[in-house]
């Protein structure tokens, strides 16, 4: 088979090499002859005789060449697909004797030897940089979920809080409560106040007719004191009289002048008393003036301040009316706002935790190259097993057990089952992917 | 608030189960056997563990064997959250004291609801 398929091109390419030589001196030959002017016919015949086969052996010679590089440019391609065809490869250079031929065969060995190096190297390299990425994207991924997911958690907790707080004003809100008892308690006080101003009002009024009267009785207590007066002027007349009544009488009316002195003493004392009772009198009516003054200035000012607060009152009542339909605007909004949270931490919330069954599944991953990894380097110092078709579904259905001890969720163990049906339709492992989860003891 | 310590190798794992169970109890982490039983000195009054079999430096049932020397965690409920499907782990489990088994994946709304129903 290796003769019959490498030694007719070596044959004829010698042959063909052989002839284009002997081809190529006749026809330099017959070029001599022309240059020289030694033509004949004989020569010329020799000449065209020779240019012919010349021709066609360069021709010949120059497809086989062609042939031999397109040989050896696919030659690497089909040892690559078929490793049979090495061994053949490798028998070339003893078959040709061309030394050309044997470097490129050493060349191609190093190739070999480099490419399975290379092969063994990335193997090597494979299992633990999966690995290490693996772990790599589950460490990053699990350190963006905690912070995440505390986050979301303390969101969420703000937001139940914030809403039970809220929620307290609900009724007083909803149904106007608190409005109806402020505007209540704002009436009473309207009215307390009204009520407040007019016993003010008629405190002074009764107060301003108290002086007044007090003024009257100062009145006519000097009207009184201008009788007693009266009165005192004409006793002292009286005891004037009596003293001439008694000089006329003499010695017998010495006692009774006496008495008319005294009386006449007693009229001057009156009149000084009464002119102190008139004083007096005089300075308590400038009191009730002054009262008077002070109770109508009072009044003014009370009546005001009365009034201000009157009109302040019903101004705030009305700034309050005016609030509460705002106060209730604000806070539907506030609800609204919370519901709006509350929908978006639901959203949010599955995002997270496919984060978090992201990263799992990552680690899982990672721990499952990692067991192929150590089961592959175990297995390649061991033989392989005898009933090779039973075995197989065995070591399936235990490998089955071993990885599905390192995964955590429902959609691994779906990937695990169906990637066992694939492997081993016959292989029954049970995965305990339905069960409840949960046994108490 | 009851407090419930969760000791699992896993991150992730350990956030999902807090995440289920913060909103109801106290909870505290350890990543293995090993911290989870120097962290038992210092955590307080722990009223639930929730323990993963396999985990570095100390599995879970060899963690839950030295809980039970404890005086202070001898009746402890104790629930085993692991991927191990084999009988006689959940055996050697059930022999050593734990109060339930509980196979990954496992809902986090059914966790809570079997850890409220042991912890009323």
């Amino acid at each position: 088979m290796k003769s019959k398929r490498c030694l007719p091109p070596f044959f004829l390419s010698e042959l063909i090499v052989f002839l284009t030589a002997v081809c190529s001196l006749s026809f330099s030959v017959f070029l001599f002859y022309t240059a020289f002017g030694l033509l004949s016919t004989k020569i010329i015949v020799f000449g065209i005789a020779a240019v012919a086969p010349s021709i066609i052996c360069c021709v010949c010679l120059c497809a086989m060449l062609k042939k031999s590089r397109t040989e050896r440019m696919d030659e690497p391609a089909e040892q690559e697909k078929n490793p049979t065809m090495q061994s053949v490869a490798s028998d070339k250079p003893i078959l040709q004797p061309e030394p050309a031929y044997d470097s490129e065969s050493v060349q191609k060995q190093e190739q070999e030897k480099l490419l399975k190096r290379a092969r063994t190297v990335q193997e090597q390299l494979c299992r633990p940089v999966v690995s290490e990425l693996c772990n790599s994207i589950s460490h990053s991924l699990s350190s963006t979920t905690e912070p995440l997911s505390k986050e979301l958690l303390g969101i969420k907790e703000s937001c139940a809080s914030f809403l039970t707080a809220v929620s307290a004003y609900d009724d007083d809100i909803k149904k106007h409560e608190t409005m109806m008892l402020l505007k209540e308690e704002s009436s009473a006080f309207y009215r307390d106040l009204n009520g407040l101003a007019v016993t003010i009002q008629s405190v002074f009024s009764l107060l301003e007719n108290r002086v007044t009267n007090l003024k009257t009785v100062s009145s006519r207590i000097e009207g009184i004191s201008v009788d007693i007066g009266e009165i005192s002027a004409q006793i002292r007349l009286l005891s004037f009289n009596a003293s001439i009544e008694a000089i006329r009488a003499g010695a017998a009316g010495a006692g009774f002048r006496v008495i008319a002195g005294e009386i006449k003493r007693l009229s001057a004392d009156t009149e000084t008393k009464l002119a102190d009772i008139k004083k007096t009198l005089d300075e308590t009516n400038a009191i009730f003036s002054e009262i008077s003054g002070c109770l109508k200035e009072n009044e003014a000012k009370v009546g005001e301040v009365l009034d201000q607060r009157q009109k302040g009152f019903v101004s705030l009542t009305k700034t309050l009316e005016g609030y509460f339909p705002k106060l209730e605007s604000l806070y539907e909004r506030v609800m609204k706002l919370i519901g709006t949270l509350s929908k978006s931490m639901d959203v949010i919330s599955p995002v997270v935790q496919l984060h978090e069954i992201t990263s799992q599944e990552i680690g899982n991953v990672s721990r499952v190259v990692e067991y192929f990894s150590i089961q592959m380097e175990k297995n390649e110092t061991k033989e392989p097993p005898d009933n090779q078709s039973k075995d197989d579904c065995a070591a399936i259905e235990t490998e089955a057990r071993a990885i599905r001890r390192f995964l955590t969720t429902e959609d691994e163990l779906h990937a695990l089952e169906h990637g066992i049906l694939k492997a081993a339709p016959d292989a029954h492992v049970d995965l305990a992917i339905n069960t409840t989860g949960i046994q108490l003891f | 608030m009851k407090k419930i310590m969760i000791v699992d190798d896993s991150t992730t794992i350990r956030n999902i189960i807090r995440n289920a169970l913060t909103s109801t109890y106290d909870v505290c982490e350890a990543e293995d056997g090993q911290k989870a039983l120097a962290a038992t000195g210092s955590s307080g009054d722990i009223s639930l563990f929730l323990l993963d079999v396999n985990m570095p430096n100390m599995d879970g049932l060899t963690l839950l064997g030295e809980l039970r020397k404890l005086p202070k965690y001898k009746t402890t409920p104790v629930l085993m959250l692991t991927t191990e499907t084999k009988e006689e782990f959940r055996e050697q489990a059930k022999s050593l004291g734990a109060t339930g088994w509980i196979v990954k994946p496992c809902d986090p709304a059914k966790l809570l609801e079997t850890v409220n129903y042991i912890l009323p």
